[in-house]
Parts: structure tokens; C-alpha cells; sequence
């Protein structure tokens, strides 16, 4: 090892003994949990960016819980943060209720608005006496380091709070996303159950934006169920691996912050997430984008060889030579090589190599004879 | 209670703006029975049952029920298997997981599925022939499969009204034939089958009785007596009817 590199060690060794460290840490995993499980259900709803204007929005309620009350502690700034974000909600949602202007242009005008707003009272603020504008600009893009151990507190009883709520609830919750409908009828109180989730989204996204801010807290509410639903068709997997990998990047963005002076945590914790949900998106098996163009090529494999077994049948019957096989595969001319076709083949177990013959296997012949016509259809 | 009418409506009017989509309707469901709700499109069938459901709230008028079992909660009596496209096929959840929602209301808050639940939800996945795929992922689901599985999650609420919104819709040929063998057989046990259906070459073969709409009723009763070519003139010619002075428009 190099000097440098046993300094960054001994760097982020005492980083980790550090208390203070500690008690964000926590506090940013604890986030990074919450964003995983509220975000499950976010995401699963089709309510993806409902969370994004509440976090923008909510930055003109910093600022208006500052100028009116001239407080910065966390509590006052959340509360305002909180009713602000849920006025814009309110807003978003009546106004594309009654106006013939579609959803999502409502929700994108309202959120610009409400965060234009903030920006400019922030800078408003700047040129107050009694200015101390950093304090507030933590809001942005979340720093972690601002947060104080009664903060780290709340963050842990809420954590605490939505677990339990999910695991007593977690049929009910289920079947309200799925099916709200068949919920109603089945008597599911469903006002109730709505309330319940929305409530869960706004607190993880008021407490979220400490640590990540309010322009990438979206990012962090629902990358993590995404990424979960890559690799599970559970919900109770979904929303257990969506936790784990909002809790590691929270964690491992407040490392990387912590170890750079003056570097926002929001951006440290995303760029974890995205990485995340960027692997997941391409490898995972089943939906990745990789997977399934290996699938596709597969499938493409499989076909070419079963066409050619077919011709093989028709003319030399259930076994035949190499020379047979390299006879035809020269008159079709497909795109594989008779090596490719002939392991295909040996591998799906159509055929058998026996001395110097193939032997076509009873299975194949009788998947294959489907496709043998017999008797000519009416053309025109 | 021993009447012999499961469902009855009462000037049921239902209008989103100023044209009405359902107009003073008055009619009466049997017990036991298969019946046929009816009508062309935008009739109004839809939501004849989903303000049935309570789903829709009406302008106008009443929506009473009649069950065996006095005193039940109509949540647990009253089962809906609605049209399949209403869901979201990419939501995480197996065969089972869909089938077994519907015990919901007896398994209760904060419990977990018994034995005797998922015995339950199995045999009947049996029934509508989809026992091999109860682990299976619902956006694996063909049209036909998942009309068969909201079926089950309906059969499994051993409920005694069943009201379905056009299950023969689009479905393949085997669906339909297992689909309808399973209504006759729940008609059969004395439930109350009421389907919205969209084929008339097969009302003859499949139901009891008929209700036919149009915004208005048009007529209801047993097929034999009610579902002549005049009515079904009636139901889905393009008249519409002078609302004052009763004579047909053109």
C-alpha cells in the first residue's frame, strides 16, 4: 500500500470510530430504509412523482417556516417543509381535478412554482440581517452532517413506526394497491389504507430531504423499489430488498460525503442508488435488459437448429451422418455454424451422438412433428 | 328472508354531467338464477352493477339486497369479478397470492392465511383449471387465464351474489366453456349469478333470465318469455326515447 492509501485508511477508520459520524450514519440508513419501503408502495401505485413535488415544493416551506418564526431548528423547518408540501399536493391534485390541463403538466408547474418560490426566498433571506443562509441551504442537496442526535431520534421511532405499520397491515396494503376496487367491495376500508400510505410518503420525503435534499429525494424514494422489483416478483421481497438497498446507499453516500469536506450527502447517496438500479436494470435474470436479449438470442438459436432437425427428419428419418446435417446446413445458408446448431441441439437433448451417426431423440420427433404438414390447406 | 328476488333496484338514475348514463331504473334480480344484464355499448351496463356495488354513487334511487343469511355484512355476500384490464398485471404477486385475496374479509385484520384457507383457494384454482399455475406470476397470465383467476379470488369469498362485468369477454374458447360450466354449477348451489355478457348468440344456452338496458330498462324476466327480436330490437336500436312524450326519435 502506498503512503496515501494507508492515510485514506486511517481517514475512514477514525471516520467510522467517530461518534458523531456514527449518529448520522444511522440516521441516513434509517432514511435510506424508509425511502425503500414508502417508495415500494409509491411506485407500485403509479405514484412515482407525486413524492418528487412534495420534496420540491417543500423548499419554500423552509424558507416560509424561517422568515415567519426566524428559527432554523430542525423541527420548526420540517413542519413548514411539511405543510407547504402538502398545500402544493392539495393543489396538484384539485387543480388537475377540475381544469382540463392533464396531471402531470399540473404537477410539473405546481412543483417549479413552489421550488422558484423557495430559491428566491432563500436569497431573500441571504440579505437578512441576521443572515446564516447556509444553515438553510443544507435543504438543497441535503448534508447529513447537519443532522443533531434528537433528529437522528425522530428518524428511528418513524422508521420504527412505518415497520410495524407494514408488517400488521401488509395483506390489507397488498391487496389495496392491486386491486383498490376489489378491496372496497370486499369491505376494506379504503380512505383509510390511502391515508395510511400517503402519510407514510410525505414523512419519508420531509425527513429524507435533511439527508438528501429536496431536489434528489425523489431519486431516492423510488430507485431502490425499483431496483428491488428486478429481482423479486414477492411483494414482501420487494419491499424487504427495496429497505436493504435504500439503507446501503444511505450509509455508504454518508461515507463518501463525510470523507470530502463541504460535499453534499444527497448527491453521494443517489449516485450509490443509481449505480445500484443501473446493475439492476441490466442483470438481473428474468426482466434485465441483458438477459433478455440473451434470451432472444437464444430463442433465435433454437429456432434455426429446430428447422433444420425438421428437414433432416423429413429426408433422412431419425438418424443421420454429419455429412447429412453439413448437406443441408449448406442449402440453407443460416447464419449459424453447424458447430453452434449441432451443440444446440445436443444440449436440448433432440439429439444423440452415437459413433459416427445422430440419432434424433423420441421427445424431439414428437415436439417437431407437430410442424410436419399433412395434408395441403386451401389457397387461394 | 325467503324473497324471491336476490338484488332490487329502485329508480336508480346515475349521471356524471347533464346526460344521464343510467335513467330511472327499476328492476329485480332472482335468486338462484343466471341472469344476463344486457345492452350496447355505453348502455350503461357497467355501471349499473358498479352502482350496485356501491362503487358509484347514484343521482337517484336505492339499491336493496335479499340474503339468506340475515344480518350479514353484504360485503361478505356480494362478490365482484370485474373486467380484467382494470389491474395492474406487473404487480409482484403469484396465482395464489391474487386467489388468496379473496379470504381476506374472513381471514380478518392482522391474521395470516390458515391451512383451511389455502386448501380453499387451491381447490378451487382446481376448479377453473388453473391448479398448475398457482406459483406462477400474474403478468405470465394470458387474457383467458387471468379472467380464470379473478374467478377463483370471487368463488373463494363463498359469497352468495355473484356480479361479473362481461367475464366472457375476448377469452379463448376453453375459458369459456370452463368458465360457464362453473357459473351453471354456483346457479346450481342456489347462488345468485348475475353477468354482464356482450353475446346474444349464446344468452339462449348460458342464462336463466335477462335484463336489458339501454340508459332505461327495457325489459327483464326470463329468457324464454323476455329475450324476443323485438326487445332485443328495442335494447340496441339507435332510438332514443322523447322524454316527455315517450314516442321513439330517429
Amino acid at each position: 500500500m502506498t503512503c496515501s492509501a494507508v492515510k485514506q485508511m486511517n481517514n475512514l477508520l477514525s471516520l467510522l470510530g467517530d461518534y458523531t459520524f456514527q449518529v448520522v450514519a444511522v440516521g441516513s440508513c434509517a432514511l435510506g430504509i424508509i425511502s425503500g419501503i414508502s417508495g415500494s408502495f409509491a411506485t407500485l401505485r403509479q405514484q412515482s412523482l407525486l413524492g418528487d413535488s412534495i420534496s420540491h415544493s417543500a423548499l419554500a416551506g423552509v424558507a416560509i417556516a424561517f422568515i415567519l418564526t426566524g428559527s432554523k431548528t430542525t423541527e420548526v423547518l420540517l413542519i413548514g417543509a411539511g405543510i407547504v408540501g402538502l398545500i402544493a399536493t392539495y393543489l396538484i391534485t384539485q387543480l388537475s381535478r377540475f381544469s382540463k390541463a392533464n396531471f402531470e403538466s399540473v404537477m410539473a408547474v405546481v412543483m417549479s412554482s413552489f421550488f422558484g418560490l423557495g430559491l428566491m426566498l432563500l436569497t431573500y433571506i441571504q440579505h437578512l440581517p441576521n443572515a446564516n443562509q447556509a444553515g438553510l441551504n443544507r435543504f438543497l442537496f441535503g448534508q447529513a452532517a447537519t443532522m443533531l442526535s434528537t433528529d437522528v431520534l425522530l428518524i428511528l421511532i418513524v422508521a420504527v413506526l412505518i415497520i410495524l405499520t407494514v408488517c400488521l397491515f401488509f395483506k390489507e396494503f397488498k391487496l389495496f394497491v392491486f386491486d383498490r376496487d376489489f378491496a372496497s367491495d370486499l369491505g376494506l376500508p379504503t380512505g383509510l389504507l390511502n391515508f395510511i400510505l400517503s402519510t407514510m410518503v410525505v414523512l419519508t420525503v420531509i425527513l429524507g430531504i435533511q439527508s438528501v435534499g429536496v431536489v434528489l429525494m425523489s431519486a431516492l424514494l423510488i430507485s431502490p423499489a425499483i431496483a428491488a422489483r428486478q429481482w423479486t416478483h414477492h411483494l414482501s421481497s420487494l419491499i424487504g430488498l427495496a429497505a436493504i438497498l435504500g439503507g446501503i446507499s444511505g450509509l455508504g453516500g454518508t461515507l463518501i460525503s463525510s470523507s470530502i469536506t463541504n460535499f453534499p450527502t444527497g448527491p453521494a447517496i443517489v449516485l450509490i442508488i443509481s449505480l445500484i438500479l443501473i446493475v439492476s436494470l441490466l442483470i438481473a435474470p428474468g426482466r434485465g435488459i441483458i438477459w433478455q436479449r440473451q434470451q432472444l438470442h437464444r430463442a433465435k438459436l433454437n429456432v434455426a437448429a429446430d428447422m433444420i432437425l425438421l428437414h433432416l427428419l423429413e429426408v433422412h428419418k431419425s438418424t443421420f451422418s454429419a455429412a447429412d446435417f453439413a448437406a443441408i446446413h449448406a442449402s440453407q445458408a443460416p447464419l449459424y455454424s453447424m458447430d453452434q446448431l449441432v451443440k444446440n441441439l445436443q444440449e436440448r437433448h433432440s439429439i444423440e451422438k452415437q459413433e459416427s451417426l445422430f440419432i434424433v431423440q423420441e421427445s424431439a420427433i414428437q415436439e417437431l412433428s407437430g410442424h410436419l404438414k399433412k395434408e395441403e390447406p386451401d389457397n387461394a | 328472508m325467503n324473497e324471491k328476488n336476490a338484488i332490487i333496484v329502485e329508480d336508480l338514475t346515475v349521471a356524471y354531467s347533464l346526460k344521464p348514463v343510467l335513467w330511472d331504473i327499476d328492476v329485480t334480480m332472482r335468486k338462484g338464477k343466471l341472469t344476463a344484464i344486457l345492452g350496447p355499448n355505453g348502455a350503461g351496463k357497467s355501471t349499473l352493477i358498479k352502482a350496485i356495488l356501491g362503487l358509484i354513487k347514484p343521482v337517484s334511487g336505492s339499491v336493496r339486497f335479499n340474503f339468506d343469511h340475515t344480518g350479514s355484512d353484504w360485503h361478505k355476500e356480494v362478490a365482484y369479478v370485474p373486467q380484467s384490464g382494470s389491474v395492474d398485471w406487473d404487480f409482484p404477486a403469484t396465482v395464489k397470492d391474487v386467489v388468496l385475496m379473496g379470504r381476506y374479509s374472513h381471514i380478518g385484520w392482522f391474521k395470516r392465511p390458515s391451512k383451511h384457507d389455502i386448501d380453499l383457494a387451491m381447490h378451487t384454482l382446481d376448479l377453473v383449471g388453473m391448479a398448475d399455475f398457482s406459483s406462477r406470476q400474474i403478468s405470465q397470465l394470458s387474457g383467458g387465464q387471468q379472467q380464470r383467476v379473478f374467478l377463483a379470488r370471487s368463488l373463494v369469498q363463498e359469497a352468495e351474489i355473484y356480479i361479473m362485468d362481461e367475464p366472457l369477454k375476448g377469452v379463448d374458447k376453453q375459458t369459456e366453456k370452463i368458465v360457464i360450466d362453473l357459473l351453471k354449477s354456483m346457479r346450481d348451489q342456489g347462488k345468485s349469478v348475475i353477468v354482464v355478457h356482450h353475446d346474444l348468440a349464446t344468452v339462449k344456452d348460458y342464462f336463466d333470465d335477462v335484463v336489458m338496458i339501454n340508459v332505461e330498462h327495457v325489459a327483464s324476466g326470463t329468457v324464454s318469455s323476455v329475450f324476443t327480436e323485438k326487445n332485443i330490437d328495442l335494447t340496441f336500436q339507435r332510438h332514443s326515447y322523447d322524454l316527455l312524450s315517450g314516442e321513439a326519435n330517429e
